[in-house]
């Protein structure tokens, strides 16, 4: 069942995505935007870490594309001169058909793909397999399919069970100390920089 | 072929939505009589009645109000985008009435005891956001466009205030989740040691509702009726479902975090017949709208360039001074929680 | 970024300036260097007046205080 929600928001997302670039109104383009975000955001919690999925939805949702909303909803696009230009796309197409051949190739050799590990598309060809397991066992962990690759439950050998901020803080702020300084200095700069050029001094 | 299986799913959803439909019904009737409270009050300030014919006392008068406007004609502009139009009223409710699933009404009662309980507050506080962007946009009307951009810009400049004061108090608790936040305040409410701390989050909460003296947006003198100008009969009632919801959502919030939740000393807990931490929830949620609506009746209201320079130039400061002393003080004295 | 009349740049007067005329910034730098002074002098402080930090609880297996001692009999032959 969490496969199956998985698969649905990854493919979410790439459609979303492909309508971010094919949408002929920039505003739609940004609200297909938003939608990738919160398919990843999803899919980033149905994977167990909750809180990065959750940061992305207010940082990535909540403050950059509203950025990009206002930029976009302020600028004064005319949308007869975007429509006029995408309509020249076309010609293009067979170059894009060979790119996107040479590119599925080269992945596809590197990373073994089996229609069976798509879940979506397996559980739809097993249909009459899993309705048959769903409605003559008794055993419910058919359901939820739970994958143990490392047995986290050993009883002498976990202490304590940090929670994911601890656990991202006590490898941030001791390791990543150095790191973590200078990109809060990139930070401000980028915060300075901004309010220092945009800044009217009236004397 | 039905066996424990089948049985065990279908029961586990029924006492799921069970469960949705005891917390929300009850939210969406205060939600009703929310507005009633706020006409009465700010009349009683105003030293006049206030609606009093349709019940005892006008206490009908919310249905009567939904009645007539569920009934009015809806006005669509038919240059507007149509799907944008009805979506952008319907996430907005969606958003407000969201941030009811995680509000403690007991030690632990809650419909999702969520680790990370406050990052979920905020991230709907940010979602909320967009309702308002779009429902202006897709009006095609320049003053209900204006209206959104300047609501929009005043969320998102006062949401930043609001995540600092929350951080604040999350720095004295310890953990996100709001069940330990409130166990937490059993030696004391937050409200004492971060007073001032108080103070900004309440200002910031009145300005995330558009609530005076923050709601130029809406202020009827000014632009009409600021973003929700073209919205007409049910989507109107959505906008005010969802503005009336998060008064009440946010009143909860203040009692949760700086006023002990459902804490109160010498309270024995007794859940057989009644729940009185969740009695003492509401009693505090309530006095929180009270002073919404009091806020009301005494401030005038502040320009719009007023309200943008008092954020980012008077309360960002003392917000970022105390995001440095707190921690500091945490350190300095070896009281850090955990 | 130069202020607008500034008679006397990183003085007493400069400072007393700034408390009337932009109280909000000047209380919030006072406020915030508060903490870092604070951090830097209670502690010292405390230690001289006996004051012991409580141990943290553990977290992993403690290493005892002793040398290694090597294991035998483990190997397969």
């Amino acid at each position: 069942m969490k496969n199956l929600f998985i698969d649905i928001l990854a493919f979410g997302a790439l459609l979303s995505s492909v309508l971010v670039i094919t949408s002929k109104n920039p505003v739609i383009a940004v609200i297909f935007l938003i939608s990738v975000f919160i398919n990843a955001a999803g899919y980033l919690i149905l994977l167990g870490i909750g809180f990065i999925g959750i940061s992305y939805i207010i940082l990535y949702v909540g403050a950059i594309a509203v950025l990009f909303l206002f930029v976009i909803m302020l600028l004064n696009i005319r949308l007869s001169d975007l429509l006029e230009a995408g309509s020249q796309y076309t010609k293009n197409i067979p170059l894009a058909i060979a790119i996107g051949l040479l590119f599925i190739y080269e992945i596809f050799t590197i990373i073994p793909f089996r229609i069976h590990d798509v879940s979506l598309i397996s559980s739809l060809l097993n249909l009459i397999t899993n309705l048959n397991e769903l409605f003559l066992t008794s055993d419910i962990s058919t359901l939820n399919v739970v994958y143990n690759t490392i047995n986290p439950i050993l009883a002498d050998s976990t202490f304590t069970n940090f929670t994911q901020i601890q656990a991202l803080g006590q490898s941030l702020y001791t390791f990543g100390a150095f790191w973590l300084i200078i990109t809060s200095v990139i930070l401000l700069l980028a915060m300075v920089a901004p309010i220092f050029i945009t800044h009217k001094s009236n004397k | 072929m039905i066996n424990n299986n089948l049985i065990l799913i279908i029961l586990n959803t029924l006492i799921s939505l069970i469960d949705v439909l005891l917390v929300l019904l009850p939210v969406l009737l205060s939600v009703a009589f929310m507005t009633i409270i706020e006409r009465k009050q700010l009349a009683a300030h105003q030293r006049r009645v206030g609606p009093n014919t349709v019940g005892y006392y006008g206490i009908l008068q919310p249905f009567s109000d939904a009645l007539k406007l569920i009934l009015k004609e809806t006005v669509i502009p038919s240059q507007s985008n149509k799907i944008l139009f009805y979506l952008a009223p319907v996430s907005t409710l969606i958003f407000s009435l969201l941030g009811w699933g995680i509000i403690p009404f007991g030690q632990g009662l809650t419909l999702f005891d969520f680790s990370l309980g406050i990052l979920y507050t905020l991230a709907l506080s940010s979602l909320g956001v967009y309702g308002v962007l779009f429902a202006g946009w897709s009006a095609n009307s320049k003053y209900a466009f204006l209206g959104s951009l300047r609501s929009t810009a005043a969320m998102i400049s006062y949401e930043l205030i609001l995540s600092s004061a929350i951080l604040i108090v999350i720095l004295l608790a310890g953990s996100f989740n709001f069940t330990t936040i409130i166990e937490s305040q059993e030696a004391i409410w937050f409200v004492v040691p971060l007073l001032p701390v108080f103070i900004f989050y309440f200002i910031s909460i009145l300005a995330e509702t558009s609530r005076t003296p923050f709601d130029l947006q809406e202020a009827e003198s000014e632009l009409v009726a600021g973003f929700f100008t073209e919205h007409s009969s049910i989507i109107f009632v959505f906008f005010f479902l969802a503005e009336y919801s998060s008064i009440v959502l946010f009143s909860c919030i203040t009692a949760i975090l700086f006023f002990g939740g459902y804490n109160m000393p010498e309270l024995f807990v007794n859940n057989t017949f009644i729940s009185l931490q969740a009695v003492v929830l509401g009693l505090k949620t309530c006095v929180f709208c009270f002073m919404f609506v009091w806020f009301r009746a005494t401030l005038p209201r502040l320009r719009y360039d007023q309200l943008i320079e008092f954020c980012w130039l008077n309360l960002l400061p003392v917000a970022v001074a105390f995001i440095i002393l707190v921690p500091c003080i945490l350190v300095a004295f070896d009281i850090a929680p955990y | 970024m130069a202020s607008v009349f500034s008679s006397f740049r990183y003085g007493y007067r400069y400072l007393q300036r700034q408390a009337h005329e932009q109280p909000v910034i000047f209380y919030s730098c006072v406020l915030g260097l508060i903490g870092p002074a604070m951090v830097m002098t209670i502690p010292p402080i405390r230690r001289k007046y006996g004051y012991v930090s409580p141990e943290r609880p553990p977290t992993t297996y403690p290493l005892p205080n002793r040398a290694r001692v090597p294991v035998s009999g483990y190997d397969d032959e």
